[in-house]
């Protein structure tokens, strides 16, 4: 039996997820990375394929069309893309190369289409819906806690979620990372919601099949999110397995197990059938040949090239990684008090699963409010699993904290439950001191407990959330444990941003800049934002530019050095920093050649697609 | 039944530490210092720069006022290399955050110190038991560089941009001045790549006497990330005779010394060879300074 969903739970949930949205929109004020560069040319070539839909709809389903308008970034799946690229044409608000002629080198084809409603900047209008799924994200984590486990549970797991620096900082962004964090969500909760013990599903074979049907559908739009969803049903299975095997091999008579067959949940037959069906509707380029590009798509990840990570003063470029990595950055770069909580949650919840699967329930003094025996199974096993994934040591870390992030999800539900030790020590103060026995006066107490917990965490949110994908927690030195520890320091190009208003006030007319680790369509963005002065020109290319903008990688540093020697002048005109770490630092040519040609280089070698 | 004292422990302990943790952030924070307090550090450093100063900071990762420090000799490497650093005449510390308080190693003398709000200020005179006699980087004109194939010896004799190549310009296969991330910050060193099948030797003749000769040595970080090749065999001879070999393991990270006593008058030849039977990203590095 699980806790009935109610109004109210609906209404809370989407309360949270309108202050999470509120939160992510008042902080727009964050670099744009290099994938998100490459989603931002792909989101506005894919949005052509719409006017063709409009105005002949027979031709946008040929094979021509769609090779023509999503040829560019195939190794993703298209839908957040589309849906990037949707917004971006009903909300953004275009430059007009008529009477702006030098924003022709701006947009796809050197036009960009009529605004519709234009009323945001168009990086805001392409990040739009990932705004949207990401706040989702919350509502989704109250209505598993209410249901699952209890109010309580939902408040504390979304507020853990909510006040997560680098969870926050992602959220910004037009990517695949935190949608697929909520689509993973999504279909968990609506898998448990569809798998209940075969008594119950049996009896209510209607409901269990609609519900069973969600799961699968959920399921496909997250493989068309990111591929770390066809990592989902292994969790599920193995869940199925250690839980409910009792279902699917019952013994027979004579004590034997046998297969049946036919007590295999819906939800997996719906996954199965509808999961591929999905993902096959959304994603134009299968339409036209699913098995070579399949192919293509699996192989593309599967081989995967290794990007580095700095890690305690040690660059990782290939494997063996270590398999601490992703445990070690979370007990990092997450808050301490939502540590603390999911510690809490994780040893408490574990133990009482361990004694309700052993019928020790005597040894339960306190149960945690978890509807359901094996939901904690459910709940660890999707969190360990993303974390498991990039622990195997032949995995590519990438040197972010992103690739793990489903899990993360998941923790917070453990720190939810981690609260309930928290209730259990005011309960315990009442049961001593009489002044602390009446209920208004414990909720009193509670509800500063919470306050103290999650005012540390949302302070550590908010402060340099522009670098938020930087962000150490106060036990390891906070901000400064880039520099003191050796890690990771820059998230792949974004702190170009935070040297853009020095630039424009600095730099000579027509300057060429080194955007070093910026793409190229991250800089178009930062001119059609009006982030940066429009005569400024890219070029990457350190023996000729202007100004290098060296962004703070390990990896980069025998670069940066060749770089300033042919700059000529070793020393940083202007540092970016957060919290006394510099992240970027901008070096300027001492002597300033005469300028012949303004050429806008593109960089050499782009890959033109990323992680 | 009445709640253990061990659950309310544990129950009031998160918001406790919560709250030591919230105090520990905000100190962090607050003690960063501002643009105002790099500039003001900055001003003291040119107020009494002499020819021959250095900055570098405390902890040296903490470079923020660097750009106040323009045209000035600044040390940006990514940890503080203090053999080198105790070349310059003195050395101005700039300390802030958690570095304040933290001292340059043993031998060291502090001439001045101006501590501020956020920032310290302090002059730092390097140890005066010994002067530099040598320097094998600056002196690389004065190398002789061959690779020896058997009993076949070739003589590098294209000297270009302070590096010796055997015959035509070749991206890596010189030896000669180049700065390389070696042991945790970029270090200017003589680069010494190995050579397929071949024992490449740098040799100058002229070493003065009566000295310590200083010598670094190591992988640069890109080879010992890389992991590829064979192990690397780095000697140093002393007129003629081999004094010392370390053989590195393909992964060996680190900037590794060694001190060689060169007794008498006159001078003497010092050799550094490099050799692997597996070239493949062999990227030896090496400095050598004779000090009197």
């Amino acid at each position: 039996m699980t806790n009935r969903l109610r109004t109210f739970d609906f209404v809370a949930g989407l309360f949270l997820a309108g202050c999470y949205f509120a939160m992510l929109v008042g902080t727009t004020d964050i670099g744009f990375s290099r994938d998100e560069g490459f989603y931002f040319k792909a989101a506005e070539e894919y949005s052509w394929w719409y006017d063709e839909l409009l105005d002949d709809p027979s031709s946008a389903f040929t094979k021509k069309s769609i090779d023509r308008h999503f040829a560019y970034n195939p190794e993703h799946p298209a839908l957040p893309k589309m849906l990037y690229g949707l917004s971006w044409r009903l909300f953004g608000k275009m430059h007009d190369p008529k009477t702006e002629p030098w924003a022709r080198v701006w947009y796809h084809n050197s036009s960009p289409p009529k605004p519709i409603l234009g009323i945001m900047k168009e990086s805001t209008a392409m990040r739009l819906p990932a705004l949207l799924i990401n706040s989702l994200l919350v509502m989704f984590i109250w209505l598993f806690a209410a249901e699952y486990f209890s109010r309580r549970t939902a408040l504390v797991a979304s507020l853990s979620w909510m006040f997560l620096p680098h969870a926050f900082w992602h959220s910004h962004l037009a990517c695949f990372d935190m949608p697929v964090v909520a689509m993973w969500f999504l279909v968990a909760w609506l898998f448990l919601r569809a798998t209940p013990p075969l008594e119950e599903r049996l009896r209510n074979r209607r409901q269990t099949w609609f519900r069973a049907i969600l799961a699968g559908v959920a399921w496909g739009l997250a493989m068309s999110t990111k591929h770390n969803a066809w990592f989902i049903p292994a969790v599920f299975l193995a869940w199925y397995m250690i839980a409910r095997y009792d279902e699917v091999l019952p013994r027979n008579g004579i004590g034997r197990r046998r297969l049946a067959f036919g007590n295999i949940p819906p939800a997996f037959w719906a996954m199965l059938v509808l999961g591929p069906l999905v993902l096959f509707l959304t994603w134009p380029k299968l339409w036209f040949d699913p098995i070579e590009h399949l192919k293509f798509y699996i192989a593309r990840h599967a081989k995967h090239e290794f990007y580095w990570a700095y890690f305690f003063g040690f660059l990782h470029v290939k494997p063996p990684f270590p398999i601490s990595f992703p445990f070690v950055m979370s007990a990092m770069t997450i808050p301490v008090p939502v540590i603390l909580l999911s510690l809490t949650g994780l040893a408490r919840a574990f133990r009482e699963w361990i004694r309700r699967r052993a019928d020790r329930f005597q040894l339960i003094r306190r149960p945690l409010p978890v509807r359901g025996n094996d939901t904690i199974l459910f709940v660890f096993l999707n969190f360990l699993f993303p974390f498991l994934i990039i622990a195997a040591p032949n995995t590519p870390i990438f040197g972010g904290t992103k690739h793990w992030m489903p899990g993360v999800a998941f923790l917070a539900i453990f720190a939810g439950l981690g609260f309930e030790t928290v209730l259990d020590a005011i309960r315990g103060l009442g049961e001593r001191f009489a002044a602390f026995n009446r209920r208004t006066v414990r909720f009193a107490v509670a509800l500063a407990c919470l306050a103290v917990i999650m005012i540390p965490a949302a302070r550590d949110t908010f402060h340099g959330h522009t670098n938020g994908s930087t962000y150490y927690n106060a036990a390891f030195g906070g901000f400064g444990a880039m520099g003191r520890l050796g890690m990771q320091r820059e998230f792949w190009g974004n702190t170009a941003f935070s040297a853009l208003p020095w630039l424009n006030e600095n730099a000579r007319k027509n300057a060429q800049i080194d955007f070093h680790d910026t793409a190229w369509d991250s800089v178009r963005m930062y001119w059609r934002d009006g982030l940066l002065r429009r005569d400024i020109k890219p070029l990457w290319d350190s023996e000729r530019a202007d100004y290098f903008l060296f962004h703070w990688h390990k990896e980069f540093l025998d670069l940066e050095d060749r770089s300033r020697k042919a700059m000529g002048d070793e020393v940083p005109v202007h540092v970016v920093e957060q919290d006394g770490v510099p992240l970027l630092n901008v070096y300027q040519r001492t002597e300033r050649k005469p300028i012949t040609s303004l050429p806008v280089v593109r960089p050499v070698g782009d890959p033109g697609g990323d992680e | 039944m009445k709640t253990p004292r061990k659950t309310m422990i544990a129950g009031f302990a998160i918001p406790l530490l919560s709250i030591l943790f919230f105090g520990v952030s905000l100190r962090q924070t607050a003690r960063v210092p501002s643009p105002a307090d790099w500039e003001a550090a900055a001003a003291i450093v040119r107020q009494g720069w002499q020819d021959g100063d250095v900055v570098a900071f405390m902890p040296q990762w903490a470079q923020g006022a660097s750009p106040w420090l323009r045209g000035l000799r600044v040390d940006t490497g990514e940890n503080h290399d203090w053999y080198e650093l105790s070349k310059a005449a003195r050395v101005w510390l700039i300390s802030s955050m958690n570095g304040r308080g933290d001292l340059p190693p043993e031998g060291w003398t502090m001439i001045d110190s101006r501590l501020m709000d956020k920032v310290d200020v302090s002059t730092w005179s390097p140890p005066r038991d010994r002067t530099l006699a040598f320097d094998f980087r600056g002196g690389i004109d004065k190398a002789v560089v061959s690779r020896t194939r058997g009993k076949t010896t070739q003589f590098c004799s294209n000297f270009k941009k302070n590096r010796w190549f055997c015959g035509q310009e070749h991206p890596w296969l010189y030896v000669g001045q180049e700065s390389r991330d070696i042991a945790g910050r970029v270090r200017d060193i003589i680069w010494a790549h190995a050579v397929d099948r071949a024992v490449v030797e740098a040799l100058w003749r002229e070493v003065p006497r009566g000295t310590t000769l200083v010598v670094h040595y190591g992988l640069t970080q890109r080879a010992a990330e890389a992991r590829e090749g064979s192990e690397t065999v780095f000697s140093v001879l002393i007129d003629g005779k081999q004094v010392f070999s370390d053989t590195l393991k393909n992964d060996r990270h680190g900037w590794f010394r060694r001190e060689f006593k060169l007794p008498g008058d006159g001078t003497s030849s010092v050799a550094f060879r490099v050799q692997a039977d597996d070239p493949q990203s062999r990227q030896l590095c090496f400095t050598a300074d004779a000090w009197k």
